[in-house]
């Protein structure tokens, strides 16, 4: 494919850069604030576009994207506050934490979040031309494959009580996640930071109260202890994974870590892994915007309003700035992987997880009301009910994989039904 | 021994009241009766209610059916008819093959957003209501 240079004037560059920065500086931002997720911030950028050339807007919101995946991983792992995305991080990133490698952690995440960018992008063109064969050749199985994975999680537990106890902690938040996903409640943008903040944020923050939990002295070397194949599968499967869940908007980065590495007792391939989800799904979402010309997500949505046909060189300009971001923001991400512990290790962290787990109660009565509080009431319920009949915390994922397989099997209508909701 | 069955013992009774008290409130939304040109993307979430009468109507081969439903100011909103609900509608005996172009119908759902574009998702066989179209 033959492709004419661009010749872009030095102040459009600068501009653009400059725009660049501003999506890095506001992506940070929003990926340390617990609950804060572009999509929130979308009503307050697209009216920029009234007053700032169009091209930029979509520049900013793209950096962001990108910026906050790399970032979030920071308030999930330390402080135990994940979204949708991030939750399942919480567990291994907390173990990480208290063996005194939550440096390692966040920089399992930034390095594999890199490795991803590279060949998620070799993939996307690569792939472009089959993804409609693959949607059509995987959709009437998908119910299938995530029930057949969530069984093998509660078989892991190998006893039979414990499988039993598993089971039914799979299935209570499975019935919660329905009860929240179908009702008119609370926005389904909204419903899932209170529910994931409770199921293994602050119900993880509690029982390390009651343990009188102290953060250990941390180790900051460079040292990543995962072998290179170990780490080349959990991004490979990763960016695989990512595709899927661009493929297949039902399924959440959650979801598809369980299905390509439900062994969460791997801490490292598991951070690799999901890290890995989250950018090849960003990148896709972004990217098939240009290839394919359908918008997968609520920024790439965002960038079609603003821009609605783009040409090749619009598609390098968007490259080369998601590049900037990514390459930025995963040296945002290892500073402050490495400044945080050190303010966490003289903090005595019984009081750090009580101040924690009242600003995450404060900021969901903030942005999602006394529903929002009904909702993470519930979760941290069953968070800790997890806890207590000894079974892995990730059972609680139910909240996600009983209502994704009730919609891929179509069965929603007669459940809500048969609920009256 | 003693505080962790206590502890057990809490926490089940919490999960209890709460997903009790969440099915309580999610039973008791009512939707907001709304003119279609009224319906914005703040409103993706809630639960509403409009009439108009369908502008188009198109079948997909995978089962589902999308509707425009518009109003005599000329506004419109998509109507999704997911294959899972048009399978239970078809069940039930509602007679999907009667909604067509220019037939008036009440219908109720969650509003949604999609690829930029609203819509209503009906969830239940009473969201379809038809009207006369007086």
């Amino acid at each position: 494919m033959a492709t004419e240079a661009i010749e872009l004037p030095l102040d459009l560059v600068l501009e653009l850069l400059i725009f660049t920065l501003a999506g890095v500086a506001v992506g940070t931002f929003a990926g340390i604030i617990p609950g804060l997720h572009i999509n929130n911030l979308l009503p307050a950028i697209l009216p920029l576009a009234a007053v700032i050339d169009p091209f930029n807007v979509a520049i900013l919101i793209s950096s962001i994207a990108i910026t906050q995946n790399f970032v979030s991983y920071v308030t999930s792992i330390f402080v135990g506050a994940p979204d949708e995305d991030t939750a399942l991080t919480v567990l291994p990133g907390h173990r990480l934490l208290m063996e005194g490698r939550g440096f390692e952690a966040i920089k399992l995440t930034a390095v594999s979040g890199l490795a991803t960018l590279f060949i998620s992008i070799a993939l996307l063109f690569l792939l472009a031309d089959s993804f409609g064969q693959i949607y059509d050749m995987t959709r009437p199985f998908v119910q299938y494959i995530i029930g057949g994975i969530a069984l093998g999680m509660i078989l892991l537990e190998r006893r039979l009580k414990k499988i039993l106890f598993a089971a039914i902690v799979f299935l209570v938040a499975g019935f919660f996640g329905i009860l929240i996903l179908n009702s008119p409640l609370l926005p389904k943008g909204n419903v899932l930071f209170p529910a994931l903040s409770g199921l293994f944020g602050l119900s993880t923050m509690m029982i390390s109260i009651t343990q009188k939990a102290q953060i250990p002295p941390q180790s900051f070397d460079e040292d990543l202890k995962i072998g290179k194949l170990q780490m080349a599968k959990s991004v490979l499967l990763g960016t695989l994974a990512g595709l899927i869940v661009g493929l297949l908007p039902a399924i959440g980065v959650s979801q598809a870590a369980i299905l390509v590495n439900f062994n969460l007792a791997d801490a490292r391939g598991f951070l690799a892994t999901t890290s890995s989800i989250n950018i090849s799904n960003e990148i896709f979402s972004l990217m098939s915007l240009f290839v394919v010309g359908n918008p997968r997500s609520g920024s790439s949505v965002a960038i079609q309003q603003l821009l609605p046909t783009l040409t090749q060189n619009d598609l390098l300009i968007f490259l080369g700035s998601i590049f900037i971001s990514a390459a930025l923001s995963a040296l945002i991400t290892l500073w402050l992987g490495k400044k945080i512990p050190h303010y966490l290790q003289k903090i005595n962290y019984t009081h750090l997880s009580t101040a924690v787990i009242l600003l995450l109660t404060a900021m969901v009565l903030l942005l999602t009301g006394v529903v929002g509080v009904l909702i993470l009431f519930t979760s941290v319920s069953i968070g800790l009910l997890c806890n207590f009949l000894g079974v892995k915390r990730s059972h609680c994922m139910g909240v996600l994989l009983v209502p994704s397989v009730l919609f891929f099997a179509g069965l929603n209508p007669l459940i809500i039904k048969m609920l009256g909701i | 021994m003693q505080r962790k069955n206590l502890l057990l013992i809490v926490s089940i009774v919490s999960t209890i009241v709460g997903i009790s008290l969440i099915y309580f409130a999610a039973t008791r939304v009512e939707s907001a009766q709304l003119a279609v040109g009224e319906i914005t993307s703040e409103m993706v979430g809630r639960s509403v209610t409009t009439t108009g009468y369908v502008s188009s109507r198109s079948a997909h081969p995978d089962g589902h059916i999308f509707l425009t439903l518009s109003d005599e100011d000329k506004n419109r909103i998509s109507v999704p008819l997911f294959a899972g609900f048009v399978a239970e509608l078809r069940k039930n005996h509602f007679n999907i093959n009667s909604i067509q172009k220019g037939t008036y119908l009440q219908i109720s759902g969650l509003v949604d957003e999609y690829k930029g574009q609203l819509q209503i998702v009906p969830r239940k066989i009473s969201d379809i209501k038809f009207l006369s179209g007086d």
